[in-house]
Order: structure tokens, then sequence, then C-alpha cells
């Protein structure tokens, strides 16, 4: 408990940053939302962009926007959303882990009775938090917002599917950048290579979009399990999505405990 | 209570440590000599269990220190060789975490702020190498450990710290402590260690009681003479070149101190000067023969 509260304090400012932010930005969106559908704008403006890009915000016409969730899903849980959170996790894993062997400080922590096992699970579970922190806000705000305003209109069952899906996607990308940052000993060693999968991934998304033929790259991304479009519209497959994405979670949670515990560290 | 047996790491081809085997008994102070790189810290690691062992086995207290790291360091406390602690802590909230940490006693931190005094309240980023220091030696001594693993203590330490810090480890070592400390401070190595070992490309070159090893060594003086004629004809006599008016020699088996007196017998000696540092000469003796070997 005391490992992982201290971790969590060195991280604390970050997160909540990061959680802050973007539950401002949807709180900003909701707001707008009446107002935007009223002078009918912001479809004219979707009408305007070429199909291939709406598709790679995850947007969809045939949904329209009888919800500000229908707006959310282009406008964050799309693209933003994916590139925001691969820089939340990579951040959180290069903090806590890839610099601390870096630079040396993680001795404060293994020069102490602790064994390295124990401080990969604290370093998961600060992960954890972190990551329901970031996804219970954004969540908590749109209800809040809901609840405030008329116009919005949130199915809440919608909403927080597409929380826990958002969720167990941060807790695949987090065992990934987790694992990651076990293996080297520099930072930006770990911090590229990880960062280059999501950025492909992300890439591989948006290239999916463009035409029938390369739909099937979607495939080859995390991103693909976290399907916006398909929770709002209620075609989407939640269970085997949630079940892959624990799946791939446990399996780098695996991979950066074995990693971790045999290696050995210059520090 | 410290041992190693046979400890060979190889990092690359003729990187690393080989075959490091030695002791430390509780009540001793083991100093760990050799130059920048020979493989001190890494020995230092394979205790703390940060490195595993290619052969060879470590132990502290009887446990394994890579497979019972957890155990191993219930009863160490270490001071590494580079202080990096993150820089945005102040001192005494670095120094709560690893009360907490190992369980340290606050009555032997109040004591050891007083030996080894710095303003707690700094962020680690501002302080000095020598607060950094004061605040990692306190850290690692205010947790009542039966074993210490130090390496460079005194780095960054002024004289009157460098004091205190032999004063301090003496105290623990009269109460019973194993302490292994690695050092390129030989007069503190001197003064404190009992025994010693010497560290040269990740071999031990030799281990010997610290006094033994000083007395076996060869020693240097340095004569000044009042002409340069009569510094240069002894020089010729004990086969070294002079440096105007004064000569360094050093006694060994083929010249020893008596017979130097016996040639100096016949010059006008303005000063005689023994080399103050005598566990350097050692140092620099085998240091020397294994470079030429």
């Amino acid at each position: 408990m005391l490992l992982i509260r201290s971790l969590f304090k060195q991280v604390r400012k970050p997160v909540l940053a990061y959680a802050i932010g973007t539950s401002l930005y949807l709180l900003m969106l909701a707001l707008l939302y009446p107002s935007m559908m009223k002078t009918g704008l912001l479809e004219a403006k979707l009408e305007a962009l070429p199909p291939e890009v709406l598709k790679a915000f995850q947007y969809d016409k045939v949904t329209g926007f009888d919800t500000v969730l229908d707006l959310l899903g282009g406008n964050y849980y799309g693209l933003i959303f994916q590139v925001i959170v691969s820089l939340f996790l990579l951040s959180l894993a290069a903090r806590l882990v890839a610099r601390p062997i870096d630079n040396g400080e993680l001795i404060v922590y293994l020069a102490a009775p602790i064994t390295r096992n124990a401080y990969t699970f604290a370093v998961a579970i600060v992960m954890g938090i972190a990551s329901t922190l970031l996804v219970g806000l954004n969540g908590l705000v749109l209800m809040v917002a809901d609840w405030w305003m008329t116009g919005i209109s949130i199915d809440d069952v919608i909403l927080w599917r597409i929380q826990v899906n958002a969720l167990l996607l941060l807790f695949a990308i987090g065992a990934f950048t987790l694992f990651i940052a076990t293996l080297f000993d520099e930072e930006r060693r770990a911090f590229s290579l990880a960062g280059s999968v999501l950025v492909l991934s992300i890439v591989l998304t948006i290239l999916s979009g463009l035409s029938d033929k390369t739909e099937w790259l979607r495939y080859l991304s995390v991103f693909s399990l976290f399907n916006t479009t398909q929770l709002l519209e209620g075609t989407d497959h939640f269970l085997v999505h949630s079940v892959l994405l624990l799946i791939l979670c446990l399996v780098f949670l695996t991979g950066a405990f074995v990693q971790f515990g045999r290696r050995s560290l210059s520090i | 209570m410290i041992r190693l047996e046979h400890v060979t790491k190889e990092f690359a081809p003729g990187r690393g440590i080989f075959d490091v085997s030695f002791t430390v008994e509780p009540g001793t102070i083991f100093g760990f000599i050799g130059p920048n790189g020979s493989g001190k810290s890494t020995t230092l690691r394979h205790l703390m269990g940060l490195l595993a062992a290619d052969g060879g086995k470590a132990t502290i207290g009887g446990f394994d220190c890579w497979k019972q790291s957890k155990e191993v360091k219930q009863l160490v406390g270490y001071l590494p060789g580079e202080i990096s602690l993150p820089g945005d802590m102040a001192g005494a909230d670095m120094l709560d975490l690893m009360q907490r940490l190992h369980g340290s006693d606050p009555a032997r931190r109040q004591l050891l702020l007083k030996r080894f005094p710095f303003e707690t309240k700094t962020k680690i980023r501002k302080m000095s190498k020598g607060m950094k220091q004061k605040l990692a030696l306190v850290g690692c001594f205010m947790k009542d450990a039966p074993v210490y693993l130090l390496d460079e203590p005194t780095s960054g330490l002024d004289p009157l710290m460098q004091e205190r810090f032999l004063e301090w480890i003496e105290q623990e070592k009269q109460a019973g402590k194993a302490i292994l400390m690695s050092s390129h401070h030989f007069p503190e190595m001197e003064k404190s260690c009992d025994r010693a070992a010497l560290i040269k490309a990740g071999r031990i070159i030799v281990e010997s009681d610290i006094h033994e090893l000083v007395r076996s060594s060869r020693k240097t003086y340095t004569i000044v003479f009042r002409t340069e004629v009569e510094a240069a004809q002894f020089a010729m006599q004990v086969g070294v070149e002079p440096n105007r008016m004064e000569v360094s020699f050093q006694t060994d088996e083929t010249l020893s101190l008596n017979q130097a007196i016996a040639y100096l017998t016949q010059y006008d000696v303005q000063l005689i000067r023994p080399s103050a540092d005598d566990l350097e000469q050692v140092f620099l003796h085998y240091y020397g023969e294994e470079e030429s070997s």
C-alpha cells in the first residue's frame, strides 16, 4: 500500500491534468451541443467533408447527432481519444518504470525490502487507478452535464458501455507500455518502441477508413477493439472486445512481471 | 556475513567481474579498492540482487542475493555510488519515504542529521553533490542494519564530514556490523578498514589484512640534496632519473632502505620525505605491475 501511495504521488499531477483536461473538453462539447444542433452548422460542415475523413474520425452520418454521444463519438472517442490515451499511458510507463531504470532512481525502492514483482504489481495498480480516474471522470462529467442541462439526452447504458470499453482499452495499452518499459535500460528506447507501435495502430485505423480495400487494416490495430460508432449503433461486439482486451492486458502484464523479475539492472 | 564465492558476470568479452570471492565478517570493515570501471559497483550490485551472476554465488546472512533479495535487503543498508534521487522531492520527504520503506528508526535519523547536517527542506534538484551525499548517508544509516554496502561513501564530502563519517562507521563496526566499502580515498581506507581487496579489470588482484598489505608494500622516498651533482650521483646508484636536486626512489627486494641510507651517508642531504600515502603505493604497485604484465 505504501509503495502504491508513493508511486501514485509521483504521477498524481499529470494524471489529474489528463483527467480534468479531457473532462473539461467533454463538458465544453456537451454545453455547446444544444446550440450547435439549433444552428445546424455542424451537420452542414460535416456534410462538406469527404467520407474517408469522417470515417477516420469515427463519424457516422447514418446515426446523425441525436445525442451528445453521437457528437463525442467522432469528436473525442475517435482519433483524439486514441492519441490522448497513447500519450497518457506512454508517459505513465515512462515515469514509473523506464525513467527510474534509466536514471537510477529506482534504487530508492529496490534498495528497500521490496521484490521486483511487488514493484511491478504496484506500478500496474497505479496505472489502473490512473486509467480509471481518467475514464471515470469523463463519464461522470457527461452524466452531470446530462442531469444539469436539457437537450443533451445521454443514454446512461451506452455511455457506460463506452466508458467500460474505453477503460479496458486503457488497461490493455497500459500493460503493453509497462511491458515495453521493462525491456530497456534507456527510457528513450522504450518510449520510441512503444510509441511507434501505438502510432502505427492509429495510422492503421485511419488508413482502414480510406477505402473498402483497406478496411481490413483496422483489425491489425488494438483500437479496432474500441469502436464507438458500433457502440453507439448498438452493433458492437462488446463482450468479445472486452474479453480480447482483458486477454491482451493479462498477456502483457505477465510479460512485464517475467521480464522485470529476471533482468539485470545496472542502477 | 557477506560472502562471495567465485562470482562471475560477463557483460561483453573481457568486461565484467570474474571469479570474485571474499567474505566480510560481522564487526569488520572490508575495503574494496580499484580504478574506475574495475568492477567494484558491479560486485555491490550483485550483493543487492540487482544483477544475476553468470556463475558463482553471493550471499548475505546465508540468503542468496539473487533468489532471496527481499530477505537480503532486510539485512542491508545500501549507499549507491551514483546518488540518483527524485529531484522534485525535498530532502525531508525523501527521508520520510526511506524511513517508511525500510522501517528505519526516527531517533537514529535525528542523530544522523546532527552528525551530517544539511537543509532538509531543500529540493533534491537544488542540492549540491555534498548535500545529496549527506542525504544518502543519513538515508542509508538510519536503518539499523547488520550489514552496510557503501559505494564511494565519502564522494563529495568535505574533510570534516569525511572525518565524521569515519567516526560513525568505526562505531557501527564496534556494534558488530559488517561493512563493505568501496573507495578511491586511500587515507580513509587505511584508517578505517580491517581487510581490503584490490580489484582490476574485474578480477581480485590481492586480498589481505590492510596492515599486512601496507607493510608488504614498496615505499617511495624523496631525497633533496644540496647540489644537482650529488642528486645525479645518487640517482645513478639507485637506478632512477634525478629531478634537479631531488631524487625519488622505491625500496623493494633489490634496494632495501638500509642500502639507500648507506649510500646517502656520502652526500649532503637536505631533506628525506617518505610517501604519505602507503595504501596508494600498494594500489599503484599492483596496478602498475598488472599494466606491465
